[in-house]
């Protein structure tokens, strides 16, 4: 099977060493609202060059068909592959981004 | 607010396999969430795709999610019953999401609901505007995620929005056993327009499927279970409770090819009646089961004659052998020969058989030689099934048909056949030997003949070159049907 095709913005001229993230949600739920809030606690502490793009389901179903979004909240680490996804609204952040290969920074005293 | 009524009944939704719809009356209910229920094996998908095929073959637009085998797989599976599902996919008419277990998912934190799911179904509807969505299975899609309450209401929730908009929805569930609670994640307590449960068991070391219609509101349908088979073309239901026996009047007489045989019957056995000929091996059933075919030629009606205890070859110089020419007929359009062995078809695809042969052949005329060896490849529920089936099926065609019979024993004694075929059939001719005076004689009797008086001697009978001869009646041998004849009190009665 071959690898599925990233979403327009990254399809082409990803740097190697680039970490994309893909946050799907749908629309303004309360486990989407969660989700967001859950993400944007850890950003800081994510390591440099990551990054997060959000993407709504409702609004681009399409995507959620080419990255077989079944389940929403999902967080997909796109590049670099293989794909890793993460599914919920990441209350348990470090767990989620260790499976997604990212150790988060020590949270600031 | 007032409420309104829609005084229209719910429409039906027609699945296209063969016999499903006399016993559900119908069909699925159009424009709602119809759920088949069965076992791990039990032919939920196949359901499901058959319906699919039919819908799209006949211009239709389905929608199909995947979430137990990918689609590619679900179309390769079902090109051995000569689908072409790839084809309809090719042309649009058909559409599948992979929806299938997602090995990239690594962990889970939190909360989540079927949102991207929903989002791409309404999506893909909203595009492709089909009739017909098949979500298969939501016990997939339940135990790979969770069986939460909020995942069961989220597939509550999509199953509201897709009939909404008008798409008749079929559903599949799995259950854990044959009989007792409907699914296994309680999923019918929702879905409750339509259940369809498909079992499976186990009888005398054969698969017995059958199908129940358990529920279906706003619409008649029978409550039974039915069985079924999964065939060479897909999906075969048999109504039988659901068959109606047509009687029509007895009165038109034709000849089964024999004089004295036709004068035994009062002359001639009735047009469209069922005659059974019992007797054992070599007594002569093939020879008027052949005279019988030849008859029918001969007045130049269609005759069809299935043999399944010898070859075709060996049947036509058999008959030859009598002066028959069964290869003229054939050539001329008359006749109609089918031999196999019956081992080579399940019991229903025979019956299929039978019933496609009538349709497209129209005979007037049927010889099954020998029924008894269809025995063999059936359970004694199944094979009295078939009897009725096959039975009601000729009958409701008007076709005059010489059924035969092989007994276990040479003397005396019936069979499983006769004794599932006597009550259906309108005649009984018994062929027996009966050993007289250390002779091996053949004796023949009609014991039974619907609407007619008839002969009720037992008459001695010879075959050779020319065929079959019906004597003389013998006189006094108790016991010559229906066990050994006494020598004894033969002699006995013979002094006095």
């Amino acid at each position: 099977m071959t690898a599925l095709p990233l979403p327009a913005p990254f399809d082409e001229g990803v740097p190697a060493d680039a970490v994309v993230l893909l946050l799907f949600v749908a629309g303004q739920s309360a486990l989407a609202t969660r989700a967001r809030a859950n993400l944007a606690r850890v950003r800081e502490r994510l390591p440099d060059g990551v990054e997060v793009v959000e993407i709504d389901v409702l609004e681009a179903p399409g995507l959620a068909r080419e990255w077989r979004v079944l389940v929403t909240p999902v967080l997909i680490r796109a590049h670099p592959l293989p794909i890793r996804k993460v599914i919920g609204d990441l209350s348990r952040a470090e767990p989620a981004f260790d499976a997604l290969g990212l150790s988060l920074h020590p949270e600031p005293a | 607010m007032t409420l309104q009524y829609d005084p229209q009944p719910l429409e039906r939704f027609p699945t296209g396999i063969s016999g499903f719809e006399p016993v559900s009356k119908g069909g699925l209910v159009r424009g709602r969430a119809s759920l088949v229920v069965g076992t791990s094996g039990s032919g939920k998908t196949l359901f499901c795709m058959e319906t699919a095929f039919h819908h799209v073959e006949a211009g239709g637009k389905a929608l199909v999610v995947a979430f137990e085998e990918r689609p590619e797989d679900v179309v390769r599976n079902t090109m051995g019953f000569g689908w072409r599902l790839d084809e309809r996919v090719a042309d649009g008419s058909l559409r599948f999401l992979d929806a299938t277990f997602d090995p990239d998912i690594v962990e889970q934190s939190g909360q989540f609901d079927l949102g991207g799911l929903g989002a791409m179904l309404l999506a893909e509807v909203d595009d492709l505007q089909p009739e017909l969505v098949i979500l298969d299975s939501t016990s997939a899609i339940l135990e790979q995620y969770s069986n939460s309450p909020r995942m069961r209401y989220e597939l509550v929730r999509l199953t509201h929005e897709l009939t909404r908009r008008g798409v008749t929805l079929l559903l599949t569930a799995e259950r854990l056993e044959e009989y007792g609670r409907i699914t296994r994640h309680g999923v019918e307590d929702f879905i409750s327009d339509c259940v369809v449960v498909l079992r499976q068991l186990l009888e005398e070391h054969r698969v017995r499927r059958t199908v129940q219609v358990y529920k279906l509101r706003g619409g008649a349908h029978y409550n039974d279970e039915f069985p079924f088979v999964i065939g060479e073309s897909g999906l075969s239901v048999l109504p039988l409770s659901a068959m109606r026996l047509a009687q029509g009047s007895l009165t038109d007489r034709v000849s089964v090819g024999n004089a004295k045989l036709d004068d035994m019957f009062d002359g001639g056995v009735f047009s469209n009646s069922i005659i059974l000929v019992s007797g054992p091996t070599g007594a002569g059933k093939t020879l008027i089961g052949s005279q019988f075919a030849a008859e029918g030629c001969r007045s130049g009606e269609r005759v069809l004659y299935l043999g399944y205890e010898e070859s075709k070859p060996q049947l036509v110089q058999n008959a030859g052998a009598w002066g028959i020419d069964f290869d003229r007929w054939e050539d001329e359009g008359t006749l109609r020969i089918l031999c196999c062995y019956p081992e080579s078809l399940g019991w229903a695809e025979h019956l299929r058989r039978i019933t496609r042969e009538v349709e497209e052949f129209a005979p007037s005329r049927i010889v099954i030689d020998s029924v008894s060896s269809l025995e063999r490849i059936a359970t004694k529920r199944d094979f009295r099934e078939f009897i009725v089936a096959m039975t009601s099926m000729v009958k409701s065609a008007n076709i005059c048909t010489v059924l035969t019979s092989t007994t276990p024993r040479l003397t005396g004694g019936d069979s499983i056949t006769d004794a599932h075929i006597s009550t259906i059939t309108d005649a009984i001719l018994l062929l027996r030997y009966v050993e007289l005076d250390a002779q091996l004689r053949r004796g023949m009797l009609v014991i039974k003949m619907r609407g007619s008086q008839h002969d009720k001697n037992v008459h001695s009978y010879s075959i050779d070159s020319e065929g079959l001869h019906v004597e003389a009646p013998f006189e006094k041998i108790p016991g010559l049907i229906l066990g050994v004849p006494s020598p004894s009190r033969f002699r006995a009665d013979e002094k006095a």
